[in-house]
């Protein structure tokens, strides 16, 4: 099978001696949407800028639908940046911007007219068709962006922070009306965000990216469930860490070691050998509360609460751990009960909730 | 309902109103008086010479002075005599050589600097580099073209060297050719210039749009790179232009007085004190030089764009 986009052991390492992707791969299916995330710096752009063909590789092959392009210029390359700043032509209108594609590759007259105007009407630029680029609004420029790159067809759209220049509000709404066009025109989206939260809304799957490397590629449920290193159960969710070393495992349940005591959770695969530095990751979902009656022992911790806050239906208590570490729990409003509104309480999660990655 | 009515309808009372207005007034006065500078300064020194200078066309011309008797004579003289006009025609043909060749040369110049030296401080570097030759004085610069155009100069050394003439090529110099080679020297960093300030700014993800969309290099100049650059090219055009409009130096250095621009025409008449005559042509020169530049200044629309 052929996949749209296949990325092989890619590399590039800048002249000046910084190694911004490390020994990337991926297989991106066609009609998939696929999200880079990470922290600054971690190399999502460079990857993505590879894949158009502005920066060139130092190793490792890219291959679109089969055809290593690798040595191919951006401008033969089947594929559509959107940028971070948008980059419209600004001495053109809506409408020019949006053909200009089309008239570079020789369309014809009534042909092109057509295809700008479905364009146009698709993305609601109708009242602004015959403005000029510098006077439109964030949301505006956005979909021009989106009109320019996808009427030329491109076999897969890369998007590089595209909503990072917009505001909250605004953010929220595009987000569905991104998923919504990429659905209905099927094309393969790579999209770059340091926002865990758009990757994870918007993505089929989301490539986690630290230091050049990838970290890990799941889809989202299986990104929050089970990260598969320290550093993924840092950045994403809001999981509460515990350090320790392994004790035993047994039917993929690894026992840690811990400073509170012995503790469990889920290997999901993993490999550990007894003794080796871990980290137990308990999503914040995972913790049920009860009162401080109960002694301490396995999945269980003591917490003392600090403070709460009223979500409607849900309460968000702020606990301190016995490690100083402080953790934010939201629990439905029923479950909470004035006995251990402000002093100490017993937190308790199921082991298989829980995941154990090696230390880092 | 008058205004006045109004302000008292609103409970209001008039007088109110009318300070509020005065005050209005006095402010746009106040801010008014931030230009009287400038006005008076270009009332003294520009405006009232130059309605002098069509006053005085008007004069009549005696061997050695003028008087205020109102003729047409000066301007009648101009235009039927062969060497003015030819003048005129030598200004109208050396402006539009110089301003080709000043943007054929300074326009790579100008995208090597704007586009491909990235680094700000090396292309401030450079565009300075440009002006060094302006550390010295306009005529030395001039006639320093001497040496090198002449029969025995330097360039006619060099080729008859390199056994690629074997004469020396006499045209070089006191000919219309050196002068449109020194000026095109002298001028073209006024091109380069305001070409590279403009290239400097364009955001080079707009570039990398078009390439991304299939654009090719030529295309990504013709369509992108170019429209984004007329402001400069205009503003360019309009020093090069306003200053070869006005030369009289390089042409008298150079072609040994054998091409006569507007400005030599001057500089002669003033000299032999046809101050009348000598009038006309600079109302001539200046028109020129008005309707050019507001010609120029048409192709791009430099309000929206800088
Ligand atoms: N042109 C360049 N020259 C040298 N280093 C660069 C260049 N562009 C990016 N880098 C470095 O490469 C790394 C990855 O950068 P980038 O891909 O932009 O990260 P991200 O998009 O994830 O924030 C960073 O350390 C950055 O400093
Ligand atoms: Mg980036």
């Amino acid at each position: 099978m052929t996949y749209d986009l296949e990325l092989v052991q890619l590399g590039k390492t800048f002249p000046n001696g910084t190694p911004a992707v490390v020994a990337f791969d991926l297989r991106v299916e066609k009609g998939e949407f696929v999200s880079f995330v990470g922290p600054s710096g971690c190399g999502k752009t460079t990857t993505l800028r590879m894949i158009a063909g502005f920066e060139a590789s130092t190793s490792g092959d890219i291959l679109i639908r089969g055809r290593n392009v690798s040595d191919l210029p951006p401008e033969r390359r089947p594929t559509s940046t959107i940028f971070q700043n948008f980059a419209l032509f600004p001495h053109m209108t809506v409408r020019q911007n949006i053909e200009y594609g089309l008239r570079v590759r020789g369309v014809a007259a009534p042909e092109r007219k057509r295809r700008v105007d479905a364009m146009i009407d698709r993305l609601e630029l109708g009242d602004v068709a015959d403005q000029r680029a510098p006077g439109l609004s964030g949301g505006q420029r956005q979909r021009v962006a989106l009109a320019r790159g996808l009427v030329v067809e491109p076999d897969i759209l890369l998007l590089d922070e595209p909503l990072g220049a917009l505001d909250a509000n605004l953010r929220k709404s595009i987000q569905h009306q991104l998923k919504q066009l990429q659905r209905t025109i099927g094309i393969t989206f790579v999209f770059v965000t340091h926002a865990q939260s758009e990757a994870l809304t918007l993505s089929d799957r989301v490539v986690v990216m630290n230091r050049g490397r990838s970290e890990q590629i799941s889809d989202p449920y299986e990104l929050y469930t089970r990260p598969r290193s320290a550093f993924v159960a840092r950045f994403i969710g809001r999981n509460t860490l515990l350090a320790g070393s392994v004790a035993g495992v047994e039917d993929g349940i690894a026992t840690l070691t811990t400073a509170f005591g012995p503790m469990r959770g889920a290997t999901n695969g993993a490999v550990f050998t007894s003794g080796t530095a871990a980290l137990l990751s308990i999503p914040s979902e995972a913790f049920e509360i009860t009162a401080a009656t109960a002694a301490a022992g396995p999945e269980r911790l003591r917490g003392r609460v600090l403070g709460r806050t009223i979500l409607g239906t849900a309460v968000r208590l702020r606990i301190a751990l016995p490690d100083g570490q402080e953790i934010l729990i939201e629990t439905h409003r029923d479950q909470f009960t004035g006995e251990w509104s402000e002093g100490e309480v017993m937190l308790t999660w199921q082991p298989p909730d829980a995941t154990v990655v090696a230390a880092d | 309902m008058s205004h006045a009515d109004a302000t008292i309808a609103a409970g209001r009372p008039q007088d109110a109103a009318v300070r509020d207005r005065t005050r209005l007034a006095r402010r746009r006065v106040g801010r008014l008086l931030l230009l009287t500078p400038a006005v008076v300064w270009m009332t003294l020194f520009l405006l009232a010479p130059i309605a002098m200078i069509v006053y005085v066309s008007f004069w009549t011309q005696y061997t050695f002075k003028i008087v205020p008797v109102l003729t047409t004579k000066s301007w009648v003289f101009f235009f039927s005599s062969e060497t003015y006009l030819s003048a005129l025609w030598t200004t109208i043909r050396l402006w539009v050589i110089v301003l080709a060749l000043t943007l054929v040369i300074g326009y790579p110049v100008a995208l090597y600097i704007g586009m491909f030296i990235r680094n700000k401080t090396t292309q401030t570097i450079v565009l300075v580099a440009c002006v060094v030759p302006f550390w010295t004085s306009f005529l030395i610069r001039v006639v320093a073209w001497r040496p090198m155009l002449g029969t025995e100069g330097a360039v006619n050394l060099i080729l008859l060297h390199l056994g690629i003439i074997k004469q020396p090529i006499e045209a070089l110099l006191f000919t219309e050719l050196s002068v449109v080679i020194g000026m095109t020297q002298i001028y073209v960093v006024f091109m380069v210039g305001p070409i590279a300030f403009m290239l400097s700014r364009i955001d080079p993800s707009v570039i990398e749009a078009a390439r991304d969309l299939g654009a090719s290099w030529w295309r990504v100049l013709r369509t992108i790179i170019l429209p984004l650059s007329m402001p400069g090219v205009v503003v360019g055009a309009v020093f090069v232009s306003v200053m070869v409009l006005g030369e009289f130096a390089t042409p008298a250095e150079l072609s040994g007085r054998k091409v006569n621009m507007l400005g030599n025409i001057i500089v002669e008449q003033v000299g032999s004190l046809k101050w009348a005559f000598a009038s006309v042509v600079g109302v001539v020169l200046t028109v020129l030089m008005a309707v050019i530049v507001a010609l120029l200044l048409r192709l791009a629309d430099l309000r929206r764009e800088l």
